[in-house]
């Protein structure tokens, strides 16, 4: 039995290298040529099953490996692959279920439509459309520019009219880094027009962004714990006067000497 | 302050560590010159700390709250030359620096060097998408990992030329590094989510902080094994590489890139 566990161990492991491996060249790839998957002849699919397998050959790793070291360390160790785990999920969710739509809205004052619905196309392919609860309109736009003429800071703001009543139920405004919900959507302001009356949006529906957002969070407190737990522990670094604990070296300077 | 003031203050702090690193090499500085090359250094931190204080404080004069000491590369590079030293105190405490000293002083003199030569009055014009709270933590962290991307990079140098062997301070400065890259990574990625609308978009600079960060993952991987060790030591060589690359990609060579502010 123990003889298998180190074959399978052995072969799981270097399967893992082999995916980390290729992981590293489709990147390096990438970073070079300055495309992403879906332009170049690299498929999203490629990325897909790669992260697949890693999330898959992680799960084996751990259950395989023997964790030696602290309590903390080990702790640690769990929790750093169970947030990969989670965040492979999590982007592998994403790229599979999310949605999004540029779209333009024109302020109400300025002639502009009001929204009444969203659509999500794949290329030209409409893919779904949503109907909102509220229209969604554009009720002003906002810029300010840097002497220099860069933009400085946009703000829209939104207003949600009943369909039937044509009522103004809320508004709502949008900055560049705050996009908001509604409708279970996000909404961002990508851009504003340069005579200052038209707006560029983004829709995105994503229903795996809670699960990205905790498996990096899990990720970020795993590695701070396992990397901190023993080897560079602030005991240790107040424990031992700096200097003592390397015989190994001063041996080597005698014998040169001698 | 009067721009060629503060240039001569830079001046100063960069010759405090040139000075300090010329003292650490002479054979006497462990017993007679250990007193002024503990002073050098000491007095270069100072400056250099007072300087990043300076800057603080005319952001805050400027600009109002919320602007850290990085607003151009002139205030990140003096920012990053200050974080060597609280590194070099831990890895000292921890291991004794038996010869690292050195490696601790040049590297930050060479970051000084750069902003004698810039351009003090240039600030950022910060565009929207850079506003945000995650702006401080991602620059912070990665500043963090490059130091000791750098330093790890730099033990191995010297492991490898006087063919003794620093594996346990090598591994040490890459289990300090990853945590930091990681935040900083994955915050970078939140962020992105939150003004792009994208977590991960394969921007030139994404890829290449991915490269960078499967590599220290590899090597803190092959560290964990006593027979995969020497490979590891490759690893901090391609890393630095990687480093470089993903630090000056974008923002140098212009290549068309969300992250070319």
């Amino acid at each position: 039995m123990k003889g298998f566990n180190k074959t399978f161990y052995l072969v799981s492991c270097a399967i893992m290298g082999v995916i980390l491996v290729a992981t590293f060249a489709l990147s390096l790839y990438l970073g070079l040529s300055g495309t992403v998957p879906a332009d170049s002849f690299l498929s999203n699919l490629t990325v897909l099953v790669l992260l697949i397998s890693m999330g898959a050959l992680t799960i084996l790793c751990v259950f395989l490996s023997t964790v030696g070291g602290k309590l903390l360390y080990k702790i640690g160790f769990y929790v750093v692959h169970c947030g990969l785990v989670v965040l492979i999920i999590g982007f592998v969710l994403t790229n599979l279920t999310s949605m999004k739509c540029y779209g333009e809205l024109t302020e109400l004052d300025a002639e502009g439509s009001l929204a009444p619905s969203v659509e999500f196309y794949e290329g030209d392919v409409l893919k779904s459309r949503v109907d909102l609860t509220h229209s969604v309109g554009l009720k002003s736009i906002t810029t300010e520019y840097y002497d220099s003429g860069q933009p400085r800071h946009y703000e829209a703001i939104l207003v949600l009219v009943d369909k039937n009543t044509k009522e103004t139920v809320k508004e709502i405004s949008v900055t560049v880094n705050h996009p908001v919900r509604i409708d279970g959507m996000k909404w961002y302001l990508m851009n504003a027009s340069e005579d200052g009356k038209s707006a560029t949006l983004l829709v995105k529906s994503n229903p795996g962004e809670y699960v990205v957002i905790v498996g990096a969070v899990t990720l970020i407190i795993g590695t701070f714990v396992m990397c901190f737990s023993d080897g560079f522990s602030v005991k240790r670094l107040f424990d031992k006067p700096a200097g003592k604990d390397e015989p190994a070296q001063k041996g080597k300077k005698v014998k040169k000497n001698a | 302050m009067p721009d060629i003031l503060m240039r001569l203050i830079l001046i100063l702090c960069a010759g405090l560590y040139y000075g300090a690193f010329a003292l650490s090499l002479m054979k006497k500085s462990k017993d007679t010159l250990r007193k002024p090359l503990v002073i050098l250094h000491a007095a270069a931190v100072i400056v250099n700390v007072g300087v990043i204080i300076y800057n603080y404080v005319i952001n805050l004069i400027e600009n109002g709250v919320g602007y850290a000491p990085f607003v151009s590369m002139y205030q990140v590079l003096i920012f990053l030359a200050a974080c060597f030293f609280p590194i070099y105190f831990l890895v000292d405490r921890a291991y004794g620096c038996k010869g690292y000293k050195p490696f601790f002083l040049l590297a930050p003199a060479f970051v000084m060097t750069g902003p004698c030569f810039m351009d003090i009055a240039d600030v950022w014009n910060f565009a929207p998408a850079l506003q945000s709270v995650f702006f401080i933590p991602h620059v912070f962290c990665y500043m963090l990992a490059y130091v000791l991307a750098v330093i790890a990079f730099l033990v191995m140098l010297m492991a490898f030329l006087k063919k003794e062997n620093h594996d346990k301070v090598c591994y040490c400065c890459v289990r300090m590094l990853f945590p930091f890259m990681t935040s900083g990574l994955f915050l970078g990625s939140i962020w992105a989510d939150q003004v792009w609308g994208d977590f991960w978009a394969w921007d030139v600079k994404e890829a290449w902080s991915l490269v960078t960060w499967l590599n220290y993952m590899l090597c803190l991987h092959l560290y964990r094994r006593e027979k995969t060790k020497k490979y590891a030591r490759v690893l901090l060589i391609t890393g630095l590489v990687f480093v470089i690359f993903t630090f000056l990609f974008a923002n140098v060579l212009n290549v068309e890139s969300k992250h070319s502010y």
